[in-house]
């Protein structure tokens, strides 16, 4: 059943976030072309040692600005992925939705599962598609010579042949993007999972602005995450001996930093299973759809 | 005679008031029962409950014999008074819905009613009239072979013709094992079709019997002892 929960909860969201991901894309492409002719407009001007004509000077104006707005709309766009996903989360189990959610044969922690894989998978998806948009735009379009620019090719090129290389004389690499890819994920669970559980006891305590309830509980309990975090950082920082760990060398210093990425992991990981559980029992023994 | 829902002392509280007060019901296998009250009466919290989208204050409640959980919600199909199909979804993504997560979905049926109703199969529910779409959600919830119907109002706020659809709908598809618990207000248009009633005011059930005995021993019909119980 978790599949087939999957399945619809993936059609669902999959019907507003795949056409903003390639919305994200488009913009960026326009964004890389029009920055290329910004600065193919300015270097023409220059190797021409005249000042940009008036026609020049409107063209450039457009272009950068544009190219500013594109931008800004594709930050946002992490934004509006996860209030969509929110939103998805909101209307299956507190609209009028709900009644056909809570009344399918599944149990309530297939529902919560169901909705984090998804709302993880669209998350990680929308961060693949920025990552590649900017990597588009840093190496086409900041070249004002040639489709490429040089520079950045060569500081990728560098990362994997002498940056890499050089850590791994200290770290394991494995090791660090395995850590880091744990870590990341649990760390995206716990934040879902906090603006879930938000969301679920805004449900409860409010009848009438559910919506507004959901993001005053999910600030309150935000700050009560927060709390919590920095006594566990400082408890953590502390017992891996940060004031007497002399961290001379580059192996002491990766070995602490990824024992401390551990401990978080741990962190996150335990704020996870508390959300996932305390929300499931609200859904289960205190469900009140009205 | 086999028992369907079973409930003791159930009780719903919403903050100071009382929607039911310690409920005693026992419902049989293959009958058609009306749920009748006023509005206001606790006849959606008492569906609610049963269905598992809301939990009692205090009290227990039985359906198939299993306390009200992911068990029983195969074995119950129950037909709120909210449209609750999300707006995107087709009518075929909603057959394939059902389809998917209840294995007593007939799909043939669901389809063969579905063309009488003439919807096309790609309508998005968004784009279809109130109306129809209560009639989709009816046939949705028809269409299962579920031990247990619950509908709420599904006569109620709609024309004489459509009330009269409806009702042939749930007749037309009734299976004899099967049984349902349908709340309305209006019992002249149900009234031919029950086998038992239960009256509930102010969430206590005042009566519970058949309306054969009903008309038989007091030599009225329900309707006319509605009126009379409920006169305000």
């Amino acid at each position: 059943m978790l599949g087939k929960l999957i399945k619809h909860d993936f059609r669902a969201l999959s019907r507003t976030l795949f056409p903003l991901q390639i919305g994200i894309l488009a913009g960026g492409l326009v964004a890389t072309l029009l920055t290329v002719l910004t600065i193919r407009l300015n270097s023409a001007s220059v190797a021409a040692h005249t000042s940009s004509s008036m026609l020049n000077g409107v063209l450039m104006v457009i272009s950068v600005t544009m190219s500013v707005l594109i931008g800004i709309a594709i930050a946002a766009s992490a934004f509006v992925t996860l209030l969509l996903i929110c939103m998805h989360f909101y209307k299956s189990f507190l609209s009028d939705e709900g009644y056909l959610t809570f009344t399918l044969p599944v149990s309530t922690g297939k529902l919560l599962w169901s909705k984090l894989l998804t709302g993880i998978f669209w998350v990680l998806i929308n961060a693949a598609v920025l990552f590649v948009t900017i990597l588009i735009f840093a190496v086409f379009g900041t070249s004002s010579a040639g489709i490429a620019n040089q520079n950045v090719l060569q500081a990728i090129s560098m990362f994997f042949t002498q940056t890499l290389p050089e850590v791994a004389q200290y770290v394991s690499i494995p090791l660090v993007v395995i850590e880091c890819v744990v870590i990341g994920l649990l760390a995206l669970a716990s934040q879902l999972l906090e603006i879930y559980f938000a969301i679920i006891v805004g449900g409860q305590i409010a009848k009438k602005h559910r919506i507004l309830a959901a993001i005053g509980m999910y600030l309150l309990i935000n700050m009560g995450v927060g709390i919590v975090s920095s006594i566990y950082t400082s408890l953590i920082v502390l017992s891996e001996g940060a004031w007497t760990i002399t961290m001379d060398t580059a192996r002491e210093a990766g070995v602490f930093f990824l024992s401390v990425f551990g401990w978080f992991g741990l962190l996150f990981a335990g704020l996870s299973v508390l959300f996932f559980l305390v929300s499931r029992s609200i859904l289960k023994k205190n469900l009140n759809l009205q | 005679m086999e028992t369907i829902l079973e409930a003791r002392g159930l009780t719903k509280r919403y903050g100071a008031t009382l929607a039911l007060n310690s409920v005693d019901l026992t419902l049989p296998k293959g009958k058609i029962v009306g749920l009748l009250g006023p509005n206001g009466s606790g006849k959606t919290t008492l569906l609610k409950i049963a269905a598992g989208l809301l939990t009692p204050t205090s009290g227990f409640i039985l359906a198939d014999n299993r306390p009200i959980g992911e068990e029983t919600k195969s074995v119950i199909s129950f037909l709120p008074e909210q449209t609750y199909l999300p707006d995107w979804m087709t009518v075929t993504d909603c057959l394939e819905y059902f389809t998917d997560f209840y294995e007593d979905f007939d799909s043939k049926r669901a389809e063969d009613m579905l063309g009488r109703l003439a919807v096309p199969a790609n309508k998005k529910m968004r784009t279809l009239s109130k109306g129809t779409r209560e009639k989709m959600q009816l046939v949705l919830v028809m269409s299962r072979r579920a031990k247990l119907y619950l509908l709420d109002e599904p006569i109620g706020g709609v024309d004489p013709a459509t009330r009269d659809y409806i009702l042939n709908t749930i007749i037309g598809n009734y299976d004899n094992e099967a049984t349902i618990l349908i709340s309305t207000h209006l019992i002249a248009d149900v009234e031919k079709v029950l086998d038992e009633f239960l009256f509930l005011k102010d969430g206590v059930i005042t009566m519970h019997d058949t309306t054969d005995n009903v008309r038989e021993t007091q030599g009225k019909s329900l309707d006319e002892l509605f009126r009379e119980v409920f006169r305000c």
